[in-house]
């Protein structure tokens, strides 16, 4: 059989994987199409010189803070370095149960000189969404803004996002772009997830959060950085603690709450974190992403109702696609290469699999293509060198998705916790207990 | 042989998803739960009992009444597992064999193993769910050879790569999301929303 003929006979088995490839790749080049087109244009971040109104208004910057020593002073200096007027900022760190040095941390970031608020709050509850609950009690200013402690902004930040507010009445929430810190990479082999996670954050808010938005129907607003009206915050039931996925939770509030409002994201507001440290790290963060994800659908059953073909915000298409179809894919995976046995030859089976990975590899060059069309600095630089994980980011996605497929599963199995344990630590820890102990072995050798 | 190569092969699956299931390493425990079991399945389906050409044998049975209820010219082979179709105002037959891909054994192996390995609900609950999923995706398929053959003796053999490569396989696609929906999704979104109401 000829490669032609070989993978004609595979499409029934592709159809399985070769679909939702369809699926990905026609929103990549929707995406690329809009840009092309000029439906979507770069937005250079600049400083607002003028108020929209006539006057800046005060805002709140609520810091959360749990054990956050190593990156609260990077947060609150990147926080004083503000254009917006800074006697207009009042800054609230709120301590959820520290046990390291965060506060001497924060009195000497509030010792140096600044014209704005600085305070430390503590509340007995150990949980973010205790503290930024304490927070929105606290704050006095007209906008709200949630920063994560381990996040640096752009020095335009704040005065990017007041300025959108004051534009249009209509924006109740919006998100700020999160992207990886443009200067911060590992070395070895982690440099190479954090290369693909430095393209995958940028497309998902610069471009993928952006669409959303534009067709009202954003997912989630970063829980690392994003600003409300306070008197909108205040409608709400505040943020919720049953439920892991809290920034995506608060999302699907202000969607409910205000349908004729606007849930949207401010490019030129940007937020910097720093790249995952781990493995161990990016299991738990993606599977609480995607456990944070399934839990505010379910919390929320008249958004879930609403139907695959709804005009808006209707979070069944996100469930379909990262729930649903996540399933066949995890079976296919499997089976696939199993067909082998079953009558088809391997050339067949390996070739279906590299051209599975060729569209991919096709709709990862289109994302790019986006990325770099988009991209302003100081991002610019890193993202034209990194077309070189084109060919890489189809197998980091895969990863990732194994990574959120565990979340799908822990959001039945698992007690709500932020918490998790990977499976190769469940594992080992299954094994010692298994096997009997080095002491107990000696104990028994000494009798 | 065969059947004793099987056999080791599931003690040996058996214990490994035991293992992770104890550990409570629920992706490995997943993973190879769901994909073993479906591969265990299909494989004692064609090698060790003939469930395979049980379901080929039905599929056709099935296909052939409720073509004859539709006037579709589609009626069963004398030999196992095939169909005989024939042209609306056509003097031309079409040969259809029921193969391992139009059976649906994978389908409905792979979409029953996902079922019952998902971690949720009771035995009972899963049982059910299970025989609901099989007979479902059954059904699905045989609404998918009908289409197919339809579609042949309507347009004629011309037709026929277009209706088995391209519309009978994204139509059993569709559906079986749709199964998957019902099965999977729906419930786990049930299961979680009474958890998050009753606060824990």
């Amino acid at each position: 059989m000829g490669p032609v003929g070989a993978l004609g006979s595979l499409s029934f088995w592709g159809v399985w994987l070769i679909l939702p490839i369809l699926i990905d790749g026609a929103l990549a080049m929707v995406y690329l199409g809009a840009r092309l087109s000029g439906r979507a244009p770069r937005l250079p971040i600049t400083t607002p010189t003028t108020p929209p109104n006539g006057v800046w208004p005060r805002v709140t910057v609520l810091v959360p803070v749990y054990n956050s020593a190593g990156g609260l002073a990077r947060c609150i200096e990147s926080l004083k370095r503000q254009t917006y007027p800074q006697h207009l900022i009042e800054i609230l760190a709120i301590d959820n149960g520290s046990r390291d040095n965060s506060f001497a941390v924060f009195c000497e970031e509030q010792q140096r000189e600044w014209t704005g608020a600085i305070h430390w709050l503590s509340t007995f509850h150990q949980g973010k969404t205790w503290a930024l609950n304490v927070g929105i009690h606290y704050a006095s200013g007209a906008y709200v803004f949630n920063i994560d402690s381990d996040m640096v902004v752009h020095p335009d930040a704040i005065a990017n996002m007041v300025d959108a507010f004051e534009r249009d009445e209509s924006l109740v929430c919006a998100t700020g772009a999160v992207e990886i810190e443009p200067g911060l990479a590992g070395t070895g082999p982690m440099r190479l997830v954090h290369e693909c996670e430095f393209q995958e954050y940028y497309f998902a808010f610069n471009v993928g959060r952006r669409f959303q938005a534009q067709g009202g129907s954003l997912f989630t607003m970063a829980g690392a950085f994003s600003a409300f009206r306070r008197e909108a915050l205040l409608q709400t039931h505040l943020y919720d603690a049953s439920t892991v996925g809290e920034d995506t939770f608060m999302t699907f509030e202000m969607h409910e709450r205000f349908p004729e409002k606007r849930v949207g994201i401010v490019t030129t507001a940007v937020g910097y974190t720093e790249p995952i440290p781990s493995i161990r790290a990016l299991y738990a963060q993606r599977t609480r992403w995607q456990r944070g994800q399934i839990e505010a659908i379910a919390a929320h059953p008249n958004l879930a109702r609403r139907g695959l073909f709804y005009r808006g915000f209707s979070p069944v298409r996100t469930l379909v696609t990262d729930h649903t179809l996540a399933f066949p894919r995890v079976a296919w995976t499997f089976v696939m290469p199993a067909l082998a046995f079953f009558g088809y030859s391997w050339m067949t089976v390996v070739l279906a699999m590299i051209v599975l990975y060729a569209g991919y590899i096709v709709i990862e060059a289109a994302t790019w293509w986006t990325n770099a069309l988009m991209v302003v600095p100081p991002a610019r630089e890193r993202m034209l060198r990194g077309w070189w994980v084109i060919p890489l980011m189809p197998a980091y996605r895969y990863f990732v998705f194994w990574l959120r497929f565990a979340g799908v599963l822990t959001v039945l199995t698992e007690p709500h916790q932020w918490r998790t344990t990977d499976p190769i630590t469940a594992s080992k820890a299954e094994l010692r207990r298994m096997l009997p102990r080095r002491e107990h072995r000696e104990a028994e050798q000494a009798a | 042989m065969a059947a004793l190569v099987l056999a080791l092969c599931a003690l040996g699956w058996v214990a490994a998803v035991a293992f992770f299931w104890r550990a409570r390493a629920w992706l490995p425990y997943y993973a190879l739960g769901a994909s073993g079991a479906a591969l265990l399945i299909v494989v004692a389906s064609r090698e060790v009992f003939p469930f395979e050409l049980w379901l080929r044998i039905a599929t056709v049975q099935c296909v052939g009444a409720v073509a004859a209820i539709l006037h579709v010219g589609a009626i069963p082979a004398p030999e196992a597992g095939t169909l005989l179709v024939s042209g609306f105002g056509r003097n031309e037959w079409t040969h259809f064999s029921v193969g391992l891909e139009s059976s649906g054994l994978l389908e409905a192996a792979t979409l029953g193993s996902l079922v019952a390995l998902y971690p949720r609900g009771g035995f009972r609950e899963r049982a059910l769910m299970v025989a609901g999923a099989v007979v479902a995706s059954f059904l699905a398929n045989v609404l998918r050879v009908l289409v197919i053959v339809s579609l042949v003796g309507l347009g004629g053999q011309d037709l026929l790569e277009f209706a088995h490569l391209f519309l009978g396989r994204v139509l059993f696609f569709l559906m079986a999301m749709v199964l998957f929906w019902l099965a999977i999704t729906r419930p786990m979104l049930a299961t979680v929303g009474a958890r998050i109401q009753g606060g824990h």
